[in-house]
């Protein structure tokens, strides 16, 4: 009785994945035909080729530029985003650090500040310093805006930081900082985990500072680079799902390789909302 | 009695500074102040003048803020960002939950598979998103229509060309794109409930759905409220579906604050009055903020106290 219904669950599983992955299937396969038979509904259809790739490959010498920016960037703001706000969520739990109430107030005030609202005075900012075409003109907002969230997701674990543990570490004659490196931030791991993969997926994808930041070609984020090939390659599908399927394949791969460490990341702690 | 008052006296003389404290606070304090405080300041100050780039302000008192009231597509605005709220952060729960109930408590083997398969759209860029959905609501050609078709329905759909429908076709996007995120957050809660939990609902006689009802909905709470949080920031956030699918369209039915504030702004060199919509959206999204902490906490942090 109970095997069966499990069968059933399993046979849902396998219905649900089928019609999730269609979209990601049907850019595969659309990328590997030609004009001919380019609207067929079937998965696999006759003469199929690779001439897509070798042409937007040939075509597009900045593609792999432009993968390094996206990466650049993204690695980047995760590495601040993470750096600063451990040490954020650290300062607000030592005692004598007097308005740490009105800081962290102010912080979560801007949680759901939309990158939208202020992209207006980013870009006259960015401008005035000169980081017009300059990496660090995404990578500062980015943190500046992953921050509040970052120390609202870790205050939940630094809370359930035991004290002896860091009263016995300051008995024992650590220091702030060592007590800070080797006992918190092992600590706040679950946390961590969390941030940088939000921060990551958040930072790969974003769109509207970047649009108006980025002119140079060569230095253009990845989903500018789509963007723009959406209107390049608009009528030819075929080398556009080539072109978006190259620009696809290394985060999956990326991601089916931390797979693993990931869900173990997000297991070993709650999310502390 | 008077121990303590002079102790608290003393503690008022000499009121310690831990410096080292706001070191560590104050790399996150200065990006805030560079690139949230002083933007949001610098946008409140540009919404008051009619100007297209620093040189030419002109002062426009409130006029930019009547001009939002009047504008008829704000109406359209407010209407798809509740929408989108309303529909993407409910559905992508619902289906994420059951989704990984059926994985980390139906399945003996492959959980790391499926796990991956419904997690992949997310790790798929945004715009490589937009545009294979695109390209699949097509009419005459699009996926969607060549399925209708070749069922012999002589049906002629165009989802984002229809201005009442638009909007639901890029949200329907937006779940595929985000449910592999909600799924993953129950997997991670799921793993929290004691098992013993589970075992004593069973001993008891609880049904599958009794057990979901009243063991795990109730143990995810935390969970339930980051995607809630989560959901209405990423709501908030959207620009790339839009801005590749339909671009606002047709005729301004599928604008969402974030395409607006850029047509207004970047494409008619509107700043001012870009700007004005910006602080009313800046508005709107502290207040759904300080609701959310208000209800749902967020800020219980100074429980440990101040000793």
């Amino acid at each position: 009785m109970k095997k069966h219904s499990d069968k059933i669950c399993l046979v849902i599983l396998i219905l649900v994945m089928i019609i999730f992955m269609i979209p990601l299937l049907y850019m595969i396969s659309m990328s590997f035909r030609t004009a001919d038979n380019m609207y067929s509904p079937s998965l696999i259809v006759e003469g199929m080729t690779i001439n897509n790739y070798v042409k937007v490959i040939k075509e597009n010498p900045n593609l792999i530029k432009n993968f390094f920016s996206s990466a650049f960037v993204t690695v980047s703001t995760v590495i601040l985003v993470t750096i600063c706000s451990t040490m954020a969520v650290f300062g607000f739990s030592r005692k004598n650090v007097h308005g740490k109430v009105f800081i962290y107030n102010m912080l979560l005030c801007t949680l759901m500040v939309p990158i939208s609202g202020l992209v207006i005075p980013l870009t006259q900012i960015n401008s005035k310093l000169g980081l017009i075409d300059n990496y660090f003109g995404l990578i500062f907002p980015y943190v500046a805006l992953g921050i509040p969230f970052a120390i609202t997701i870790l205050q939940g674990f630094m809370m359930a930081v035991p004290r002896e543990l860091e009263e016995a570490a300051i008995v024992d004659g650590c220091g702030m900082v060592r007590l800070f490196v080797q006992i918190i931030c092992p600590m706040l791991r679950p946390g961590i985990v969390v941030i940088v993969i939000w921060q990551f997926l958040t930072s790969w994808n974003e769109f509207f500072l970047a649009l108006c930041t980025m002119t140079d070609a060569a230095k253009q984020t990845l989903p500018l680079v789509a963007q723009q090939y959406n209107g390049s390659y608009f009528s030819q599908p075929g080398s556009l799902f080539a072109v978006l399927t190259i620009i696809t394949i290394p985060t999956l791969v990326f991601y089916v390789l931390v797979q693993k460490q990931f869900v173990k990341g997000l297991t070993a702690g709650a999310v502390k909302g | 009695m008077a121990k303590a008052a002079v102790k608290t006296s003393v503690l008022r003389q000499k009121k310690q500074y831990n410096i080292k404290g706001y070191l560590f606070i104050l790399p996150a304090l200065l990006f805030f102040c560079i690139y949230i405080l002083y933007p949001i300041l610098f946008v409140s100050w540009g919404s008051v003048f009619s100007w297209t780039n620093l040189r030419n302000m002109e002062f426009a008192g409130l006029n930019n803020f009547i001009e939002i009231l009047k504008d008829r597509n704000m109406v359209k605005i407010i209407r798809n960002s509740v929408l989108w709220i309303l529909i993407t952060v409910p559905v992508q729960a619902i289906i994420g939950f059951f989704l990984a109930y059926l994985i980390e408590e139906r399945l003996k083997k492959g959980r790391g598979f499926f796990r991956t398969a419904f997690f992949l759209p997310v790790a798929t860029s945004v715009s490589v998103v937009a545009i294979i959905w695109g390209k699949m609501y097509l009419p005459y050609n699009g996926l969607f229509q060549t399925i209708i078709t070749s069922m012999g329905l002589d049906i002629s759909v165009n989802v984002l060309g229809n201005p009442t429908i638009a909007i639901y076709g890029i949200i329907f996007t937006n779940v595929w794109e985000w449910t592999g995120w909600s799924m993953i957050m129950y997997v991670a809660g799921i793993s929290q409930i004691p098992e013993d939990m589970k075992e004593a609902a069973r001993i008891d006689g609880a049904t599958k759905w009794k057990e979901i009802k009243y063991v795990f909905l109730p143990m995810l709470a935390a969970t339930h409220k980051s995607l809630l949080m989560l959901g209405i920031i990423g709501s908030l956030q959207t620009f790339a579906l839009v801005y590749t699918m339909t671009n606002g369209g047709p005729n301004y039915a599928s604008e969402m604050p974030g395409t607006y504030i850029f047509k207004m702004g970047f494409t008619n060199q509107q700043m001012g009055y870009a700007s004005a919509l910006s602080v009313t959206f800046l508005l709107f999204a502290l207040m759904l903020t300080i609701i959310q902490i208000k209800f749902l906490g967020s800020g219980d942090f100074m429980k440990r106290g101040e000793e």
